[in-house]
């Protein structure tokens, strides 16, 4: 056998006890959920590791976030890596951007079964199974400066008696990596099961058997010439944007050295969105029916004990109407609830967001001039970039100002088409309707 | 309104002045300061709206008390007007407007004005530097409604609608001048998290130095707690030896005093305390016994002391049931009392009833009325009836006065119009009216014919004028033929007598050629004027034959004109009286009104003939109601004939008063009702009385059989209830007699019982004695305190022992020898014990301390460790980010929905203005040589604006003042261009406005007024200055030179 048969738990960005974005205001029982979900889903973990008897944990990059300052983070931290040492788990930890090496440090009573990468310029660690070697785990900086002063590396499949235990580097994305020329895969596509097989030997990163990825992100499996490289995304979605499942990744070298990495679901909390029109003639029950079908396409998991849902209404009509208001969007959201009832979803919370259709602006335009005239305006004369926004704030609150400061902070992420969407619809509720016919030929009007 | 000429009598400095003006175009007056040009202004308005009644004085001193008076020649769609107007400087002055034939006033004048108010001419039409420079007058309400345009288009106030709504939803999001709006209050919520967060300190520092402290403390207590434990165990030996030598010492004791005590067999157990008890019970019974007897003897002497009544006892039944009617006898008691005073008031009403019907009114009557519900169909059909025909009679009755009354109205009428008929009928005179008006008709077809043929006579003298004066031809032209004629003479004689043919034959063509051309014009010649002669002569016929037909028209006209002439005032309809003042001849009478006074007054005969109609038809139906009348009276007479005989035979009073006779009905049959109710009550208290009656004997009966008085009592019912009372005391005393005599029985048993238990007790008594050997209780007494006394020792002996096997095991690894126990000093023990406790005191101590500041350490670490106050402040951080940029974008896209709209709206503002701004700018652009383009105003302002050349945007205020007079005038231009097309028609009048122009702008203004006035606009402009008098004198218009007031002065005295 080329290899010993082991495996091992890869998790990054837990952000332990880092607040999610765009909860919005929740209510109390759902809000401590929401603030605990990173802690949760680090203990889930914890929790995997043991019950798979993993041979060692990664942690690559954005454990925590320094700037927290979270005690509680601090505590969950050193309780799961307390727990993995009574199972005589090892830890590697790969500092990232907000969790510095010097955070580390800064952190007391690390177990001994915890090594931290602090520098990139460190040997590697060897993990040992009943007196033997069985894998090596390294910064990836330091083994490719190795590798290039040694023999390339040969395939696995033609290997060639004895050879070096499973070599597992880690690496932080967002620097050296990204300045590489990857060949990706479709993550959904690989990252249940990859083989040898799969993937050109287009990564020069040829001393890893396995590149443990870290960073912010998404889950993705990348093919190297020796092995794989892979993030396992975060453990616990941040922010709507980072829908679907989330956790940490269980990798099962065989003995021939194959590799299987398979999703352990650890997010307590799970972002979802949708998309669905609305027509003039759409009825609440069909619209219900709709996001039924929507949302039955993601299958939820047993880790999974809320679901945040972000629908997207564009269309028009009665109905959309409706939505604009509170009630509309109590009834609708009761209506789901109530039909959804029997299916075994976790609780969900929705957050309905609408978007003028373009037949609606193109019905205001068709209705009168001065409709016509502000959406061409809107059209031809604005452009929202940067300095325009810039340029908008310029008058009300100076950049010198706290206001103006915070404000100028804010610019970058707000989204455009969420400001387009809403001077759109503020155009229709303004210009929408026929105009009074002119009844005085003093009056104003336009030039003949 | 055109002003053709200004003819000032008396007014200001002027006197007997006559201008002459140009009815359009422009009119410039020249005169130097005092020349009287603001006077001549000031009169034109003066004579359009009336003097101002404090008008200054003239200043020559003269007529100081003359009136003001002066007229205007004017011209006004086509026709010709006087407007004159006289006033006593007290007043406004009364004013006539004189046409070609008619004379009017106010109504008129107002109509020429077009409705037009004193101040819109005054700042609109008639305008002097001042007025020009008056800014607020362009607010006055008529003039801003056209300048501004008050009433907006839907466009307009759409958008106005939406800039202030917009505005109002960026003011609540965000409105940076007060700080207010949802944006400001999360980012005042977002300082205020940043703040709350960074004044947090590091959780993490402070956990660190809690584990420390934790890990030393309890490093202190381990120590602590091995001291304790040594010196535990020395304790616990000196406690152990404390402990064993007590119990093992009374042990020793209760054995010696064992062996004193003597050992009794066969007492019996518990003997002492058994006889007791046997005593105790024979005492008891003893003394119970004795008690019950004497309570039994107290019981039978009681019931032997009672007593009852014999006689009671015998008639009790019968006593019994007359109480039980006393129930029933206070009902009837009632109900005999109700009846009484039922009777009374029935009795009362029904004699005021009857006394209200009248005299006649008795019970006997009343009971011969017939009241059945046959006699009141009776009653109400015959007062239907006769209701029924006084309604009708009384409603042809009426239509009959009002067909009367307006017959006669409509008669005095007709005869007020056929008055000046005089004996002609109505239809004499409408064929009269209608022949007049064919020859009416006829005249104007004749005055026309006259027309053409005067025409026709004018053209043909000009066809005759134009054939007399023909031009013959000219005499050069005998010359040159006469000339080339003799010079070919001479050349052929020459060519002859020289021998040459050559220029003989050509002298000879010359002379051929001169005298054919000159024979040729004089054949044309004759022959054009034979030509001419004949054509003057059919001219002349011509001529001729009109002047025939003229003079005959002429006469017919003549004729007609006099026919009208005689039949005017002869025929003249009072609703269309002649003219007041006319005094024109029948020639100068427009055919016209001639026609349309002969039709108003067909049309008057015709509506007189139609009323005339009318009244014979109204006479016809006024015949027929009256036939119809008569009948209907004639039916109301039976209907009360019928009435009055109901009445009679149902017993009621005759009258014809329908109301009056029902209402009596009614009370009839009420007081019927009353009198049955009456009886019935009277039947039902007799009833009661003679029950009554018959009870009070059955118990005066009984009380003589009892013997009993019935004294002073009224009523039986209060008897009654004295013989109930003694029946229930009767009851009662029988009652208690027999519990008495039974419970003295009961206590006689119970006092046998007693004795039975004494005996059986004392004989046990006896027995137990016997059983202890003792003969009597103190003997028993004694043996018993030996048999107690042994049994202690043996108990106690028992406990020490207890106590010493229990010290001996609670320390198993301990042993104790007698030799230490004999050797036992307890103060020595006690002293070591106390120091040793001590110790230990003082180590629990620290050991306490130590415990509750590890206790309250690892507290502080828990709830530490707990806290989620950072984690909730930093959910709260990211939620308001959240909100801000949800917030923020919110605000963008309003700012981006103002912007548009800030755009549209200067579009709009540019592009959209109300026609008298467009026409403005048109002037100001002119006015000032295109330096400024735009004039606007800001929607739903009264703000105006200008644009020049390059763009910018000024208001008035920034303009300069000539620029801002340019404005204004250019304002009053497009104004006065807007009444002028909505029919207001005044002339405008300059005082000297141009005064604050330069020179170009000034030649620009006077281009534009000419411009303007070629439009058909009149203008009358006033100057001083000379340079502005020549501008318009090179432009081709004369200027007016007032003559100087001094000047005039000395002419007026001259002359």
């Amino acid at each position: 056998m080329p290899f010993e048969p082991l495996c091992f738990i890869h998790a990054s960005n837990l952000s332990l006890d880092h607040p999610l974005e765009e909860t919005l205001p929740l209510p109390d029982e759902i809000r401590e959920i929401v603030e605990d979900s990173t802690l949760t889903a680090y203990q889930q973990v914890i929790q995997e590791s043991i019950e798979h008897n993993v041979d060692f944990v990664l942690l690559t990059g954005n454990s925590f976030d320094e700037n927290d300052r979270s005690l509680r983070a601090r505590i969950a931290l050193l309780d799961g890596f307390h727990r993995l040492a009574e199972h005589d788990i090892r830890v590697f930890v790969l500092p990232g951007v907000t969790d510095p090496s010097a955070a580390w440090r800064a952190i007391p009573d690390v177990p001994d079964n915890v090594t931290t990468f602090f520098c990139r310029s460190g040997e590697s660690v060897a993990v040992f199974r009943e007196g033997k070697v069985i894998a090596s785990v390294a910064c990836s900086t330091l083994e490719k400066e190795a590798n290039q002063r040694e023999a390339p590396v040969t395939s696995r499949n033609g290997r060639q008696g004895r050879r070096d235990p499973f070599r597992v580097g880690v690496q932080l994305v967002g620097d050296e990596l990204r300045k590489l020329d990857l060949t990706s895969a479709d993550a959904d596509a690989v990252h249940d099961r990859f083989s040898t097989s799969h993937g050109p030997a287009s990564f020069s990163h040829a001393a890893f058997d396995y590149l443990a990825l870290g960073g912010p992100d998404l889950r993705r499996t990348i093919a190297t010439r020796s092995g794989i490289a892979h993030n396992p995304g975060s453990t616990q979605g941040r922010d709507p944007s980072q829908t679907g499942p989330h956790g940490c990744t269980l990798v099962n070298v065989d003995s021939q050295g194959g590799i299987q990495c398979k999703l352990i679901p650890t997010a307590p909390l799970r972002w979802e969105s949708a998309v669905t029109g609305i027509e003039p003639d759409t009825s609440p029950d069909e619209l219900v029916h709709q996001m039924r079908a929507l949302i039955g396409q993601c299958r939820p998991n047993a880790s999974e004990h809320l679901w945040l849902v972000n629908w997207t209404f564009p269309g028009c009509g009665p109905l959309y109407e409706s939505l604009q208001r509170e009630p509309g969007r109590r009834q609708l959201i009761d209506l789901f609830a109530g039909a959804a009832a029997e299916d075994e979803f976790p609780r969900m919370i929705h957050r309905i967001r609408l978007l003028p259709d373009r037949r609606q602006v193109e019905s205001a335009r068709d209705d009168n001039r001065l409709a016509n005239d502000y959406f061409a305006t809107l059209e031809h004369t604005e452009v929202l970039n940067l300095p325009s926004m810039a340029d908008y704030l310029a008058d009300v609150a100076p950049s010198e100002t706290t206001w103006g400061d915070r404000l100028r902070q804010l610019i970058d992420g707000l989204d455009r088409n969420t400001i387009l969407g809403h001077a759109r619809r503020l155009g229709i509720e303004q210009f929408s309707g026929t105009l009074e016919a002119e009844s005085e030929n003093q009056a104003r009007g336009p030039a003949p | 309104m055109k002003i053709i000429q200004l003819q000032i009598e008396r007014f200001g400095i002027w006197q007997d002045l006559s201008l002459p003006l140009s009815d359009s175009g422009l009119n410039v007056f020249y005169g130097p300061n005092e020349a009287g040009k603001t006077t001549l202004m000031r009169f034109l308005r003066g004579i359009l709206y009336g003097f101002e009644p404090l008008a200054p004085e003239p200043r020559d001193g003269e007529n100081r008390r003359a009136d003001w008076k002066g007229s205007v020649r004017i011209r006004h769609r086509g026709a010709e007007y006087e407007i004159a107007r006289i006033a006593n400087r007290q007043t406004r002055g009364l004013v006539s407007v004189t046409g070609l034939d008619d004379v009017s006033g106010e109504q008129l004048l107002a109509e020429i004005l077009s409705e037009t108010g004193e101040n819109l001419f005054s700042n609109v039409f008639a305008i002097g530097l001042h007025e020009l420079q008056e800014l607020a007058i362009l607010n006055d309400d008529q003039i801003a409604k056209r300048l501004y345009c008050l009433t907006l288009g839907p466009q307009a106030r759409r958008l106005i609608d939406v800039s202030s709504a917009i505005e109002d939803q960026l003011k609540r999001i965000f409105n940076p001048d007060d700080g207010t709006g949802r944006l400001a209050e999360l980012l005042r919520r977002d300082e205020q998290l940043a703040a709350e967060f960074h004044a947090l300190d590091d959780p993490r520092d402070r956990h660190s130095a809690m584990i420390r402290d934790r890990d030393s403390l309890e490093a202190q207590v381990a120590a602590l707690k091995a001291g304790q434990a040594d010196w535990n165990a020395q304790l616990r030996g000196h406690r152990f030896l404390s402990r064993v030598w007590k119990p093992w010492n009374r042990t020793r004791q209760i054995r010696a005093e064992l062996d004193k005590i003597q050992v009794l067999t066969g007492f019996p157990d518990n003997g002492l305390a058994r006889l007791d008890k046997l005593d105790a019970e024979i005492d008891s019974a003893a003394q119970g016994r004795a008690t019950l007897l004497a309570e039994a003897e107290q019981f039978r002497n009681e019931a032997a002391g009672l007593d009852f009544d014999r006689s009671l006892r015998k008639h009790k039944l019968t006593v019994q049931s007359l109480i039980d009617q006393r129930d029933w006898l206070a009902e009837a008691t009632e109900k005999t009392a109700a009846a009484e005073v039922l009777v009374n008031t029935l009795q009362t009403q029904l004699d005021e009833k009857l006394g209200s019907f009248g005299d006649g009114w008795s019970r006997q009557r009343l009971d011969a009325v017939d009241s059945s519900p046959a006699a009141q169909c009776r009653l109400l059909e015959a007062a239907r009836n006769y209701q029924t025909a006084l309604d009708r009679q009384a409603r042809i009755r009426r239509r009959c006065q009002g067909l009367s009354r307006d017959c006669q109205k409509q008669t005095a009428e007709l005869n007020e119009w056929l008055k000046p008929l005089a004996d002609s009928s109505i239809d004499q005179a409408i064929q009269q009216t209608q022949q007049r008006l064919g020859e009416l008709e006829e005249l104007g077809r004749l005055k026309l014919r006259q027309t053409e043929l005067q025409l026709r006579q004018a053209g043909i003298n000009d066809q005759l004028v134009h054939c007399a004066e023909r031009p013959s031809l000219p005499r050069w032209t005998s010359l040159v033929l006469g000339f080339f004629g003799l010079l070919g003479v001479i050349f052929a004689l020459l060519g002859f007598y020289t021998g040459v043919m050559v220029n003989g034959i050509a002298g000879l063509m010359y002379a051929f050629v001169g005298t054919a051309c000159g024979a040729t014009a004089y054949a044309l010649k004759t022959h054009v004027e034979g030509f001419t002669i004949e054509k003057q002569a059919t001219l002349r016929d011509q001529l001729q034959e009109i002047e025939v037909q003229f003079g005959e028209t002429g006469a017919a006209i003549d004729r007609l004109t006099r026919m009208d002439a005689g039949e005017t005032n002869s025929n003249a309809v009072p609703a269309d009286p002649p003219a007041v003042g006319s005094d024109a001849g029948p020639d100068s009478r427009p055919e016209a009104e001639l026609v349309r006074g002969a039709i108003r007054r067909l049309a008057e005969l015709e509506h007189m003939a139609e009323s005339k109609r009318s009244i014979q038809s109204r006479r016809r139906r006024l015949i027929e109601l009256r036939g119809r009348l008569q009948r209907v009276q004639h039916e109301a007479s039976a209907a009360r004939q019928n009435w009055c005989e109901t009445l009679k035979q149902l017993g009621l009073s005759e009258t014809v008063r329908i109301d009056e006779a029902l209402d009596t009905w009614q009370r009839v049959l009420q007081a019927g009702e009353n009198k049955q109710l009456l009886q019935q009550a009277r039947d039902e208290l007799a009833g009661h009385r003679r029950m009554f009656d018959d009870f009070r004997q059955r118990v005066e009966h009984l009380a003589q059989q009892l013997g009993w008085e019935h004294g002073d009592a009224e009523h039986p019912s209060d008897l009654l209830d004295v013989w109930d009372e003694q029946l229930q005391s009767d009851r009662h005393r029988r009652k208690e007699r027999r519990r008495l005599f039974s419970e003295a029985k009961r206590l006689r048993r119970e006092a046998a019982r007693y004795r039975q238990t004494i005996n059986v007790v004392t004989r046990k008594r006896d027995a137990l004695l016997v059983q202890a050997g003792a003969a009597d209780r103190p003997e028993f007494e004694q043996r018993a305190g030996w048999i107690v006394r042994r049994e202690e020792l043996q108990d106690a002996l028992l406990l020490a022992n207890s106590e010493l096997d229990a010290a001996c095991q609670s320390n198993p690894d301990w042993a104790v020898v007698e030799e230490d126990l004999l050797d036992y000093n307890a103060t020595e023990n006690e002293k070591d014990i106390d120091r040793l406790n001590r110790q230990l005191e003082q180590t629990a101590d620290e050991l306490e301390q130590c415990f509750e500041r590890l206790g309250s350490l690892k507290q502080e670490i828990a709830v530490l460790a707990d806290d989620r106050h950072s984690t909730r402040l930093r959910y709260d951080r990211a939620s308001l980010e959240d909100q801000l940029k949800r917030t923020a974008e919110e605000w963008f896209a309003v700012q981006m929905a103002d912007r548009a709209v800030a755009t549209m709206r200067r579009e709009f503002e540019r592009t959209s203005q109300p026609r008298t701004l467009k026409a403005a700018s048109r002037y100001l652009q002119q006015l000032t040589r295109g330096r400024y383009r735009n004039i606007w105003t800001p929607l739903g302002q009264q703000r105006l604006q200008v644009d020049d050349e390059q763009g910018r945007v000024s208001g008035i205020e920034q303009l300069s003042g000539g620029t801002r007079e340019q404005l204004f005038l250019a304002v009053r231009l497009a104004l006065v261009d807007e009444f002028a097309r909505q029919g207001v028609e005044l002339p405008m009048v300059l005082d000297d406005v141009f005064v604050n122009f330069d020179r170009q702008r000034t030649e620009a203004a006077v281009d534009t007024l000419l411009q303007f006035a070629a439009g058909g606009q009149q203008i009358l402009l006033f100057t001083c200055h000379v340079h502005l008098a020549q501008l318009f004198q090179e432009r081709g218009v004369e200027p007016i030179h007032l003559p100087a007031h001094d000047l005039l002065v000395e002419q007026r005295k001259a002359g």
